[in-house]
């Protein structure tokens, strides 16, 4: 659960569209962010959940209301069924994050939409893991006889909002030197493979790492929302890093970032951009060194291409006392940046942070930040920021 | 009274009762957490998921094997070349079934064959030099300090499957004081605990939280080394300096391997919840965030809502087409440049953009914006007939599957009886 307030002049009232907008967020402050009842192992075969879970996987990042069950069977096989409600804007509780996107405003946006699905894993194997999972969100007619369309009907016409397919796997092989993975999610409502993940990871040594990483998406929305008709190209991103650890307190990283993005003669009109293949690039490297009592890291990176260009650095240290339950935490932080749009948005920006993290007691922390920023545009700033958290877990047997 | 004044009374209304449930709730789940707490350690608390928490100070030793103190000189060696078993010295081993019974030798085992040192009687020279090495004035001035394993273990099941002390503690001829390094690592674990043998589940050896995640730290030790993975045990998942940029990756490639020892909570930490602001944000991003947007470099989707959360403040700074816009057609403001949009034979720039970043279109506009010149000039909202749709999309897999799927997208450009709907 989580209880949400903004003091801020984002919640102050509006009287245009965005005020209704921001009430949305802002006017509901308690989520039931999950709450589920979970079994696992049951007779040495069946994992269950029942109530407001989240899956994060090659399908999505998504929560729902309802049930998910798996199955082990014979031949390193589990078998997994899920259906209930996904938490969208009709949910009282709806977490934002999780709600679908691009149909604010609309009537399908209220509506209620089952989801159900089902995957084949594979489970007790050393050396791989892999999952094929199917999903469909739909809006049917029949539950949403009530809703005022926006041509002033009643009732929705059924409609999907989200079907997928996703596949994943992750290897682990030449002893755990070589860990290939990768999922892929095909969008069948858009006919579209809109996100794909490939990476690789050599752990030449303990104390040597080198990961390269690929990355492919499409935007995606709710099939109600025309924006996916719009998101033609994907973008690309291709990342390797590199990490050392010359001595057990200290670790060294470097790391490179290409980023691609494509433009397509437009079909209609016959457009063509003034570059088909637009680039962006960066890299930068990190140290960082970890003491008994007194950690630090030092970053810097720059970027360039595509979007902009930012260059900068932070350091990082944390200082335990109090019998380490005390924790001090000092950041400075510096950006330079150049916007490629807008030649009002260059400059810099300096940040100093200060604060500490708390352990009152087992399971409860309080954070406590301060930033004092200095920028092209402001010539001081500070914000304070505070975070009280309790963490407590129950089981019934071990 | 006016109808305002009634609704702002019925929102305060409900603020309050939203209010008054919050804190009943939180009270319970306080009330809770204290009471079974303080009943006998049925809970255990988790560190809020940072960056620094991860990569912050830690003392010597691994998260499974703490470092020791062990101010002694021994030699294994010696001793078992006099022929001893390693039970005489280690006397309780074979009934010891949990990681946390001492199973060093006791002064008073030393003193079988070393003489009566543990009491000392007053007749006996004291020789305490013999063993211990840190004396003052004849007297030993540091003891054995030796935090038991972080796992779960069990000599007296080991020896009763067959094992023997070779077998996970190697040959100690040679060896003479023992240290960590004489202790089983996990590559010699899996010989046996390969799913077969013995079961190779992370839970069998390592300990579990009470959530059923495994410990990563040891309770809420913030320096106790974590148990991360880390090099040929990682599966890919190697916790290193830029893992907080790179982990999208393997968790969608392999949740179940995070859920190993994560749940829903670590997620949201950054994800959802308050950690994300000061650190990932930090400095003036209200300001460089738009960089970032455009060149797609922090996958803002991850973590907002594009027609909620950016919208809503985009508009009210007057973005986009809304009845506040300021940034407009027209305006000295104007944000786009020229060219962005406009007759046919114009530069048509923000189509470019829309094709590679829809999303960032939708952090401004809504679908309104589009359908102004996309949709068909008889549809319900008539726009100018340009097609968005790429090359070769009427007739096509992808516009028939969209139109099988969900009908009402089709009639936001199109109206109805349009054989575009039909993909004709």
């Amino acid at each position: 659960m989580r209880l949400r307030h903004d003091f801020g002049s984002y919640v102050r009232p509006g009287d245009d569209r965005a005020a209704r907008l921001v009430n949305a967020i802002d006017g509901r402050q308690i989520d039931v962010m999950f709450a589920y009842l979970e079994g696992e192992n049951l007779g040495n075969r069946v994992d269950f959940k029942l109530g407001r879970q989240f899956e994060f996987s090659g399908l999505d990042w998504y929560a729902f209301d309802g049930g998910w069950a798996r199955v082990r069977i014979p031949a390193h096989l589990a078998l997994e069924a899920f259906g209930g409600l996904q938490v969208d804007g009709t949910a009282v509780f709806g977490l934002p994050t999780f709600e679908l996107d691009g149909t604010q405003g609309t009537a399908a946006d209220r509506a209620f939409s089952p989801m159900f699905g089902a995957g084949v894993s594979l489970w007790g194997l050393k050396w791989i893991d892999a999952r094929v999972a199917y999903r469909r969100t739909f809006s049917p007619a029949s539950v949403n006889r009530k809703l005022v369309d926006d041509d002033g009907s009643l009732g929705l016409p059924s409609g999907v909002d989200q079907e997928v397919v996703s596949a994943s796997f992750a290897g682990n092989f030449a002893g755990g030197r070589v860990s290939p993975y990768g999922a892929l999610r095909m969008n069948l409502g858009t006919g579209r493979l809109d996100d794909v993940t490939a990476g690789l990871q050599l752990a030449f040594t303990q104390q040597h790492l080198l990961r390269a990483l690929y990355i492919r998406t499409l935007p995606i929305f709710d099939l109600d929302s025309i924006f996916n008709v719009f998101a033609l190209t994907p973008f690309e991103d291709a990342r390797l890093v590199f990490e050392a650890r010359p001595m057990p307190r200290i670790s060294l990283q470097a790391r490179g970032q290409m980023r691609f993005f494509r433009s397509e003669t437009t079909a209609a009109l016959g457009t063509s951009p003034v570059k088909s293949l637009q680039l962006g690039a960066g890299g930068g490297a990190s140290a960082a060194y970890r003491g008994r009592r007194f950690s630090g890291r030092l970053d810097g990176y720059g970027l360039g291409g595509e979007g902009g260009t930012r260059a900068g650095g932070s350091l990082d240290t944390r200082t335990m006392v109090w019998w380490d339950r005390l924790a001090l935490d000092a950041r400075i932080y510096g950006v330079y940046y150049r916007d490629e749009v807008t030649e009002a948005r260059r400059g810099y920006s300096v940040a100093l942070q200060l604060g500490f993290n708390a352990q009152l007691w087992r399971g409860i922390h309080l954070a406590v930040l301060g930033e004092e920023m200095f920028t092209t545009f402001y010539s001081q700033a500070f914000r304070l920021f505070g975070a009280l958290t309790a963490d407590w877990s129950f089981r019934v047997r071990r | 009274m006016t109808r305002h004044t009634i609704t702002t009374r019925q929102e305060g209304r409900g603020q309050g009762r939203s209010a008054a449930v919050a804190g009943v709730m939180l009270g319970l789940a306080f009330g809770t957490g204290l009471y079974v707490q303080a009943g006998g350690g049925l809970t255990v608390g988790e560190i809020p998921a940072t960056a620094p928490v991860t990569h912050g100070p830690m003392r010597g030793g691994s998260p499974v094997y703490p470092e020791q103190d062990i101010p002694l000189r021994f030699n294994h060696g010696q001793h078992l070349g006099l022929g001893l078993a390693c039970a005489r010295c280690h006397t309780k081993i074979g009934e010891s079934d949990k990681v946390a019974d001492f199973n060093f030798p006791t002064g008073a085992v030393c003193d079988s064959c070393h003489g009566p040192q543990h009491p000392r009687p007053a007749t006996e020279p004291a020789r305490c030099g013999q063993c211990h090495t840190r004396l003052s004035e004849g007297r030993v001035t540091a003891t054995l300090r030796a935090p038991k394993a972080n796992l779960q273990f069990s000599h007296k099941n080991h020896l009763a499957a067959g094992a023997n002390c070779q077998s996970c503690h190697g040959d100690m001829s040679k060896v003479r004081m023992a240290t960590v390094l004489q202790l089983p690592s996990e590559a010699s674990c899996l010989t046996c605990h390969d799913g077969r043998k013995a079961s190779s589940r992370c839970a069998t050896c390592h300990p579990a939280d009470t959530n059923g995640k495994l410990a990563t730290r040891s309770f809420s030790d913030r320096v106790m080394p974590a148990l991360v993975p880390r090099g040929k045990s990682s599966w890919g998942a190697a916790h290193d300096l830029a893992f907080v940029e790179d982990h999208r990756g393997i968790a969608k490639a392999n949740p179940s391997l995070c859920a190993q020892c994560h749940n829903e909570t670590f997620c949201t930490d950054c994800h959802a919840g308050a950690v994300r602001p000061m650190r990932i944000h930090a400095a003036d991003y209200m300001t460089t965030h738009a960089l970032d947007a455009r060149a797609n470099t922090q996958d803002c989707q991850s973590c907002h809502r594009m027609q909620t959360d950016c919208l809503a403040c985009h508009q009210r700074l007057g973005m986009g087409d809304g009845p506040d816009a300021k940034f407009g057609v027209g305006s000295s403001l104007r944000f786009h440049p020229i060219g962005w949009e406009g007759p046919p034979d114009s530069p048509q720039s923000h189509a470019f953009a829309a094709q590679r970043n829809i999303a960032t279109c939708a952090s401004c506009h809504t679908e309104d914006s589009c359908l102004a010149c996309h949709a068909t000039t008889s549809a319900a909202m008539p726009g100018l007939n340009v097609s968005p749709h790429g090359p070769g999309f009427a007739a096509s897999m992808r516009c028939s599957a969209l139109a099988a799927r969900n009908h009402r997208v089709c009639l936001k450009c199109h109206e109805p009886g349009d054989p575009r709907n039909e993909c004709l």
